[in-house]
């Protein structure tokens, strides 16, 4: 559980090209190293209890103020309360505390400004409620105003507020020159605000716009008929202000469950994965899922210390911003895991940094992912070390049977063959009765011992395969049959590496042994044929099948044998025959 | 006169063998050569009654006699070649035969010990005739021998057809049979009918049969 994963995430001083410098506001603060535990579980913090009670009591509270209000009066307590509902929502995370509380307040202006029978400072806080949305919009979703002209902006809708409001423009006690006056002059406002707004949706992130997309269309809406009914007070528009008015809250919580949405579509990415994925693989398969073009994913050298800065090649590549002049420069999340030799650098919209919880769901896949290929490939690369290892083996095993074949041969059947002939030279005198005998029995025992010699190097490594080669060899082996037999093969006078054409032999003669013990075969059919760098050797009989690899036929011994070369023994023996048995074993082409 | 052999094997300890086994029987060897192209060289040189050869020669020490036994028949067709095997192969002693069974043999070297029979081989050779090891007829008889077509054919029969595949006469084969000549005329003509081959008197022709109709 406690995967020894740290994410450690270096604030736009990543993306190293020089020029850019720390632009993303966010400091190291706010990225704490982490080693463990998942990032939302601290950093993030979940809703606090008085949080979720909060959430409750209001809603119940509003729920109470609408079903028992008066006819007309239920849409807007509806409004203004369904403010202070996501209010208190959207607040309970740390990350949206500013935020929410600005919803919090507007809601209940709002609902003050509706309880109030003052004309004057009803009209005051219905300003002070548009004042409060102007600036939760401004300074969507993070609740800080960043920009000097955006704190300008929504001052000046505080202080339009104010004028409007106590200057009794609703209530008709302002001449009428103030009146429009002050009228245009908000509206001026307004449109100086929605044209911010817009502006700041079309250069978003494609994440960035569909998470503010909602909000941003409801509120452009909400200003617009805003305008309006201020310009030509008529009803009609003034409904369809409060409507859209209300409808900004629903705004607010559609805009999040997108990027919630696009989050949970984790699942599907996981669904797809394929075991070896690659790292660049990975990384677009998470753009197309989360629907983020500004996801990277690039590989860091594992060595690297476990400080927050990214080696320089990484700060090389790719340091585009992730939007078209937009929110700044791709933030990014380092993941190293040294454990598993894994370490990358996620790059992605900043966006992704007031939703922790998924951020953290996607590195952790990551992560996850990363290890498994690293498993995967060291699972690979110590698959391949072994076949060699093994091969290497059998092939010592090979040269030392084929040495000792040898030294017999040189050896001790030599002398032994010396001895006979004396003995024979000796046999020619005249040695008497006894000393006949004894020659005699000498000569006997000789022939006993030089015939045990020969079958035992025939065992370990067969002569006439030594002289002849494999096809001549398997040749023999088969005409020493009671069936009818046939070799078929295209290797004659050509020789292959020696431990091929041993592995090769001793797979007939297993076989054929076999055929003649079990199968009860009339015919048996052998192929040998070179196909490339593999050699391939068949042997079929139409007996009666059944034969069994794990069996105890010596059959388990030949695959093992057979794969140690890194080929591959195939046996299909069906009850009722034919049997087949097929072994393909890699062996080069010896010149000569 | 005495024959004149030159003996070629890689094993001086064999050389020197065969050739005091062979000295005290009354052959002479006029040449020894331990691998391939020295063998050519000794029998080019020499031109002896028969060469006598050992099938593992050097450099692969693989079939080097046995080829430069065919050489040497190609080159001097009235030098016999008896090749000598440390182990018996079928397909070694039929690739020896080729199409001609005159003055050819193929021999274990077990089978030296036994000098008289070892000189008589030679001498066999030295003649024009053959001489085939025991060992492999009694494969090529003995073993598969229903489906070689053999099963009509009686245990004497079969004894008989060995001794013809070994390349012995009709006077030996009785000698060995304890029979008379006559009942070995008529074995053998039973035999050829039976296995549906034409007789010969040439003794080394009758070998190219019974050992081609053998090894099929």
């Amino acid at each position: 559980m406690a995967a020894p994963a740290s994410m450690t995430a270096p604030s736009g001083a990543v993306a190293a090209a020089p020029a850019r410098g720390a632009h993303d506001a966010a400091s190291p603060a706010d990225h704490p190293v982490h080693h463990g535990a998942p990032v939302a579980s601290s950093a993030a913090g979940g809703p606090g209890a008085l949080w979720v009670l909060l959430v409750v009591a209001v809603g119940l509270l509003v729920t109470l103020a609408v079903v028992t209000a008066p006819p007309g009066s239920a849409l807007p307590r509806l409004a203004g309360g369904s403010f202070m509902v996501v209010g208190s929502w959207w607040g309970s995370r740390p990350a949206g505390r500013r935020a929410g509380l600005l919803m919090l307040a507007a809601g209940a202006a709002w609902l003050v400004a509706l309880a109030l029978g003052d004309p004057i400072v009803s009209s005051l806080f219905d300003g002070l409620s548009l004042a409060l949305i102007a600036h939760l919009l401004l300074s969507f979703p993070g609740g800080r105003l960043r920009r000097r002209f955006d704190r300008g902006l929504a001052t000046a809708g505080y202080a339009a507020a104010l004028v409007y409001g106590s200057l009794g423009i609703e209530a008709g006690r302002a001449s009428r020159t103030v009146e429009v006056l002050v009228t245009l002059g908000v509206a001026v406002l307004v449109c100086v605000g929605i044209a911010v707004l817009v502006r700041r949706w079309r250069h978003g992130t494609p994440l960035a716009r569909r998470a503010t997309g909602p909000v941003l269309l409801a509120g452009a809406a909400a200003l617009v008929a805003l305008v309006v009914s201020l310009l030509t007070k008529d009803r009609a528009v003034h409904l369809c202000f409060v409507i859209t008015f209300a409808a900004l809250p629903a705004a607010f919580v559609a805009g999040r469950l997108r990027t919630r949405l696009a989050a949970a579509r984790l699942a599907d990415l996981v669904r797809g994965l394929r075991p070896g994925v690659t790292v660049d693989e990975l990384s677009q398969r998470l753009a197309v899922t989360l629907g983020d073009p500004a996801i990277r994913l690039e590989r860091l050298d594992p060595g690297a210390g476990t400080t927050s800065s990214v080696t320089p090649s990484v700060a090389g590549s790719a340091g585009r911003p992730a939007g078209a002049g937009g929110q700044g420069p791709a933030a990014s999340l380092v993941l190293r895991d040294p454990d598993a030799g894994v370490a990358v650098c996620l790059r992605h919209d900043p966006w992704w940094r007031d939703e922790p919880a998924q951020l953290d769901a996607i590195a952790g896949l990551v992560l996850l992912v990363l290890r498994g290929e690293r498993l995967h490939a060291q699972l690979r690369a110590r698959a391949d070390e072994l076949a060699v290892s093994r091969a290497r083996v059998a092939r010592a095993a090979h040269d030392e049977r084929r040495r000792i074949e040898r030294n017999l041969h040189d050896g001790a059947q030599q002398r032994l063959v010396s001895a006979s002939m004396t003995l024979g030279r000796l046999a020619q005198r005249d040695l008497g009765a006894d000393g006949d005998r004894l020659a005699s029995e000498t000569s006997a025992l000789l022939v006993g011992a030089l015939a045990d010699l020969r079958d035992l190097a025939n065992g370990l490594h067969p002569s006439t395969l030594v002289e002849r080669g494999l096809q001549v060899a398997v040749t023999e082996l088969v005409r020493q049959l009671p069936v009818q037999a046939h070799v078929r093969g295209d290797l004659r006078g050509r020789r292959l590496d020696g431990a091929g054409e041993a592995t090769a032999w001793f797979v007939v003669n297993e076989a054929l042994t076999n055929v003649v013990k079990h199968a009860g075969a009339s015919r048996v059919d052998v192929g040998l044929e070179l196909d490339g760098p593999v050699l391939e050797v068949v042997v079929r009989d139409d007996g009666t099948g059944g034969a069994d690899v794990e069996r105890g036929t010596g059959l388990r011994g030949l695959a093992d044998r057979v794969a140690a070369t890194g080929g591959t023994l195939d046996l299909d023996s069906p009850r009722g025959g034919p049997t087949s048995l097929r072994a393909r074993i890699p062996c080069r082409s010896v010149a000569g | 006169m005495s024959l004149r052999v030159v003996v070629a094997d890689d094993s001086a300890l064999l050389r020197r063998g065969l050739a005091l086994l062979l000295a005290e029987a009354g052959v002479e060897v006029v040449g020894q050569a331990s691998d391939a192209d020295a063998t050519a060289l000794q029998v080019a040189a020499t031109r002896p009654d028969v060469l006598i050869v050992d099938v593992r020669m050097p450099p692969t020490f693989t079939d080097e006699g046995l080829r430069v036994a065919g050489r040497v028949r190609r080159e001097h067709p009235g030098t016999g070649v008896l090749v000598l095997s440390q182990f018996v192969s079928e397909a070694s002693a039929v690739d020896v035969l080729g199409d001609d069974a005159r003055g050819i043999g193929y021999l274990l070297k077990d089978r030296v010990a036994d000098v008289g029979g070892f000189v008589d081989a030679v001498r066999r050779v030295a003649a024009g005739g053959t001489a085939f090891d025991p060992e492999v007829v009694a494969r090529l008889v003995g073993l598969g021998r229903d489906r070689r077509g053999l099963g009509d054919l009686t245990a004497r029969e079969r004894e008989v057809l060995g001794l013809v595949a070994e390349g012995r006469s009709n006077a030996a084969i009785s000698e060995r049979l304890v029979v008379s000549p006559r009942t070995v005329e008529k074995h053998i003509s039973t035999i050829f009918a039976k296995l549906g081959l034409a007789d010969s008197p040439d003794d080394h022709r009758r070998v190219l049969a019974v050992v081609a109709y053998l090894s099929r």
